[in-house]
C-alpha cells in the first residue's frame, strides 16, 4: 500500500484548520510541592472547589483545598512527571466524564476511559459531572416497584425496591460480592424481556485479578451486555479510588434521568473511605474519629442520595435540579437508580465509624455473618438484624401473602433454637416451630450464581411455610424443591405465570398445595 | 508567617503615606531587600535566637545608617518585638503593597530575543488591557525554546503566544483524535 503525499497534506491541513488561534488568556499557578498524589499550587487565585486543572504534561487534577495562599489539589493519575515549579492551568470545568449507552459491556476507569482493550467507547456520549446534587423532593416518588435479586432470603424477607439504597454489610469472606453479582445476573431475564435493569459494578481498591474474575463471571452468565464495570484497583492513586463511586453514580444517573431503571453496586465503600482519608490527611485536613476527616459522612451521604426513584411525570422530571446541559431534551420520568453499597466490617464490628454512618444513611441493611457462612447457611444472612425499611411497599402481592410472617417466624426460630440447646424437654408447639424453622432455613439456602425467578421463590416458600415439608427430612428439602419445581414448570406453567404477575387466589394455592402434597407423600413413603 | 509580615508592612506604608515620605521609605526598603538578597549572613544573623536584640539593633544601625529615620526606628521596633527574622519578608510585602498603592503591576515576558523599546511599549499596553493599572514594569527573560512568539505573565494570568505552545496543541490534537 502506498501513501499519497497529498492525502497526508490534506489531513495535516485539516488538523491545522481546527487549531485555535484566538488570544486566550489562561489562569495559571505554579507547583510549590508535589508528592503522594497531592500537589500544592501557588496562584490560581480564582479556581473553584472541585475544578479540573491541567498540568504542563497534560495530566489532569482536581482542586480540593482552597487556602489563603495556596491551592491543594489531587492529581488524577501519576505524579511522577510533575515537578516543582511547573505551571498549572485552570480549565474552568468541573470534573466530568463522558457517559452513554456505549459504556454497556465495558470496563472503564474513574475517568470513563476504557481499560478492557476493546477500543474506544462507541455511540453518542454525554458529558456529565462527577459531583452532582441529588434530585430534590418534588422530583422523586416513593419506591413502588420491586428490584428482584433472585435470592429467596432477600426477596422474601428483606425486599428491595427500585430507587432504594440497601447496604450489604459483613466480614470478609461472607459472600457480600456474591449477593451483588447474583442480583446483577438475575437481571438477565428482564434484559431478555426487553425491559432491562442496567447494572453498574464499581470496584474500589480491589485486586485487579478480582475485578477480572468478576468480569469473567458476569460474561459467563451473559450479564455483561447490560452491565458497566467501573474499576479503580488497589494500584490506582487514592484520588481515583475515592472518585470511582462518583463516576459510577454519574453513569447510573444517565440511565436514571433518561427514564430507565439502573442498579449500582459500590464494592466497597470502606475502602473508598480509606482512600478518602489518605487524600484528606495528605491535604492536611484535620483528622477526626478513626482519623477520618469530618466530612466522611457527607461523602457517603451525598453519594447515596443520588440513588432515587424519579417521578413518573415527564414534565416534572424535565425540571429536575442540576440537570447537565448535555442531557437537555432527553430527560424522561420514571427512571430509578438503586444502590447496593457494600461495607466490610472487621470481626463483625458494626459500631466502627464508617459502618454506623452508612447504616444510618441507607434504607436498610443485609447483614452477613461468618458463623452462619461456616455453618453452611448460604447466603449467610442474619435475618434478625437485617431490615429493609422501604422495600415492603414494592413487594408483589403474591410474595407478600406467602412471606408475610416468614421473617418473624425465622427470627423466633433462631431464638428458640439457641434456647433448645440447653435441654431436650420441649413442648410440642416449640418443637414444631423449630422443625418448621429448620425446613424454612433449608429452603432459603441457595447456591451462588443461581438466582431464582420470583414465581419459583413464591411456590417454594408456599410449600415450606404451609407445612408441606413437615414430613420431609431436612436433608431431602433441596431434593424436594427440585422435584417440585420441575413438576410445576412442566405441568403448571400458566399458574407460575399468574404468580409472577402478582395474582394470588384460591385456585393458585390449590394447585401448589396439591402438587406439594403428592411429592411430600412420596418422600414420606420412602422414609417409612 | 505571611500574614504577620504583611501587617507590619501595611502599618509602615500607612505611616509613610501620612507623613508624605513614601518615596524615601520605598527606596530604603528596596535597598534593604537588595542587601538581604546579596548577604545571606545578614538574614542568618537576624534569624538567630542566640544573638541578643541590642546586638542586632546595633548591627542594623551600623549597616543602614544612611536611611530615613522612620525606617531605622521601624527596624529597631520590629527587633524589639522579636520579629526580626521576618524583616526580609516584611520588606518584600512592603514592596508589593507599595506597587498596589501606586497602581504598578509587574509582568514577566519571555521571548526568544531582546525586546526593542517599541515592543516593550506594546506589551505594556497589552498588560494594561489584561489588568487595569497605571504603570507596568516588564521583567524580561529570554528562552530560545519558545521558537517564536512570546509568553506574558501578570499575576496569575498567562498569555501564551509562543510557537512552541501552538505546535504542542497541534501535536495533542493529532494524538488524541486518533484515539
Amino acid at each position: 500500500m502506498s501513501i499519497r503525499p497529498d492525502e497526508v497534506t490534506a489531513i495535516l491541513r485539516e488538523q491545522l484548520a481546527g487549531l485555535k488561534t484566538a488570544i486566550d488568556l489562561e489562569e495559571v499557578g505554579t507547583v510549590l510541592q508535589v508528592g503522594d498524589g497531592v500537589v500544592r499550587i501557588y496562584g490560581l487565585t480564582k479556581v473553584q472547589a472541585g475544578e479540573l486543572i491541567e498540568f504542563e504534561n497534560g495530566r489532569k487534577g482536581l482542586a480540593l483545598n482552597l487556602e489563603e495562599d495556596n491551592v491543594g489539589a489531587v492529581v488524577l493519575g501519576s505524579t511522577q512527571e510533575i515537578k516543582e515549579g511547573d505551571t498549572v492551568k485552570r480549565t474552568k470545568r468541573i470534573g466530568a466524564i463522558n457517559v452513554g449507552d456505549g459504556l454497556l459491556g465495558r470496563v472503564v476507569n474513574t475517568l470513563g476511559e476504557p481499560i478492557d482493550g476493546h477500543g474506544p467507547i462507541e455511540g453518542e456520549l454525554f458529558e456529565m459531572p462527577l459531583e452532582r446534587k441529588a434530585p430534590g423532593v418534588i422530583y422523586r416518588q416513593p419506591v413502588n416497584e420491586p428490584l428482584q435479586t433472585g435470592i429467596k432470603a432477600i426477596d422474601a424477607m428483606i425486599p428491595i425496591g427500585r430507587g432504594q439504597r440497601e447496604l450489604i454489610i459483613g466480614d470478609r469472606q461472607t459472600g457480600k460480592t456474591t449477593i451483588a453479582l447474583d442480583t446483577i445476573i438475575n437481571q438477565r431475564s428482564f434484559f431478555e424481556q426487553g425491559a432491562p435493569v442496567y447494572c453498574i459494578y464499581v470496584a474500589i481498591g480491589q485486586k485487579a485479578s478480582n475485578v477480572a474474575s468478576v468480569v469473567a463471571t458476569l460474561e459467563k452468565h451473559g450479564a455483561m451486555e447490560y452491565t458497566v464495570v467501573v474499576a479503580a484497583t488497589a494500584a490506582d492513586p487514592a484520588a481515583l479510588q475515592f472518585y470511582a463511586p462518583f463516576a459510577g453514580a454519574t453513569i447510573g444517573e444517565y440511565f436514571r434521568d433518561t427514564g430507565k431503571p439502573a442498579l449500582i453496586i459500590y464494592d466497597d465503600l470502606s475502602k473508598q473511605a480509606v482512600a478518602y482519608r489518605e487524600v484528606s490527611l495528605l491535604l492536611r485536613r484535620p483528622p477526626g474519629r478513626e482519623a477520618y476527616p469530618g466530612d466522611v459522612f457527607y461523602l457517603h451521604a451525598r453519594l447515596l442520595e443520588r440513588a432515587a426513584k424519579i417521578n413518573n411525570n415527564d414534565a416534572i422530571a424535565q425540571k429536575m435540579n442540576d440537570l447537565p446541559p448535555s442531557l437537555q431534551g432527553r430527560v424522561k420520568g420514571g427512571g430509578s437508580l438503586t444502590a447496593l453499597p457494600i461495607i466490610e466490617t472487621q470481626a463483625g464490628d458494626v459500631s466502627a465509624y464508617v459502618p454506623t454512618n452508612v447504616i444510618s444513611i441507607t434504607d436498610g441493611q443485609i447483614f452477613l455473618e461468618s458463623s452462619l457462612f461456616n455453618a453452611g447457611i448460604r447466603p449467610a444472612i442474619n435475618i434478625g438484624i437485617s431490615v429493609s425499611r422501604v422495600g415492603g411497599a414494592a413487594q408483589i402481592k403474591s410474595m407478600k401473602k406467602v412471606a408475610g410472617t416468614l421473617k418473624l417466624d425465622q427470627a423466633q426460630f433462631r431464638e428458640l433454637e439457641a434456647f433448645s440447646k440447653f435441654g431436650s424437654d420441649l413442648d410440642v408447639a416449640t418443637q414444631r416451630t423449630i422443625d418448621r424453622g429448620r425446613k424454612n432455613q433449608e429452603m432459603l439456602k441457595q447456591a451462588q450464581y443461581s438466582p431464582a425467578p420470583v414465581e419459583q421463590q413464591i411456590a417454594a416458600l408456599y410449600a415450606s411455610t404451609n407445612g408441606y415439608l413437615d414430613k420431609v427430612s431436612e436433608a431431602d428439602v433441596k431434593d424436594f424443591e427440585k422435584t417440585y419445581m420441575e413438576l410445576l414448570e412442566s405441568q403448571h406453567e400458566d399458574t407460575l405465570n399468574k404468580i409472577a404477575a402478582g395474582d394470588w387466589s384460591g385456585e393458585i394455592t390449590a394447585v401448589l398445595a396439591a402438587e406439594a402434597k403428592i411429592i411430600m407423600q412420596k418422600y414420606h413413603q420412602e422414609k417409612t | 508567617m505571611n500574614s504577620i509580615s504583611s501587617r507590619y508592612a501595611k502599618a509602615l506604608l500607612q505611616l509613610a503615606v501620612e507623613r508624605n515620605i513614601i518615596e524615601s521609605i520605598y527606596t530604603d526598603m528596596l535597598y534593604f531587600d537588595q542587601v538581604c538578597a546579596a548577604n545571606q549572613c545578614l538574614v542568618t544573623t537576624l534569624k538567630s535566637p542566640v544573638i541578643k536584640d541590642d546586638k542586632k539593633i546595633a548591627v542594623l544601625q551600623a549597616i543602614f545608617h544612611e536611611v530615613h529615620d522612620l525606617t531605622l526606628s521601624f527596624l529597631a521596633m520590629v527587633t524589639q518585638k522579636h520579629r526580626e527574622a521576618l524583616l526580609p519578608a516584611m520588606a518584600q510585602a512592603f514592596l508589593a503593597q507599595y506597587n498596589q498603592h501606586r497602581g504598578i503591576k509587574t509582568a514577566q515576558v519571555i521571548t526568544t530575543f531582546p525586546l526593542s523599546d517599541q515592543l516593550i511599549l506594546q506589551l505594556q499596553q497589552i498588560v494594561q488591557q489584561i489588568v487595569p493599572c497605571q504603570h507596568v514594569i516588564l521583567e524580561q527573560d529570554i528562552d530560545p525554546a519558545l521558537i517564536g512568539g512570546y509568553i506574558l505573565r501578570v499575576e496569575d494570568k498567562r498569555l501564551d503566544q509562543s510557537l512552541r505552545k501552538k505546535l504542542l496543541t497541534l501535536k495533542m490534537n493529532c494524538v488524541t483524535e486518533g484515539y
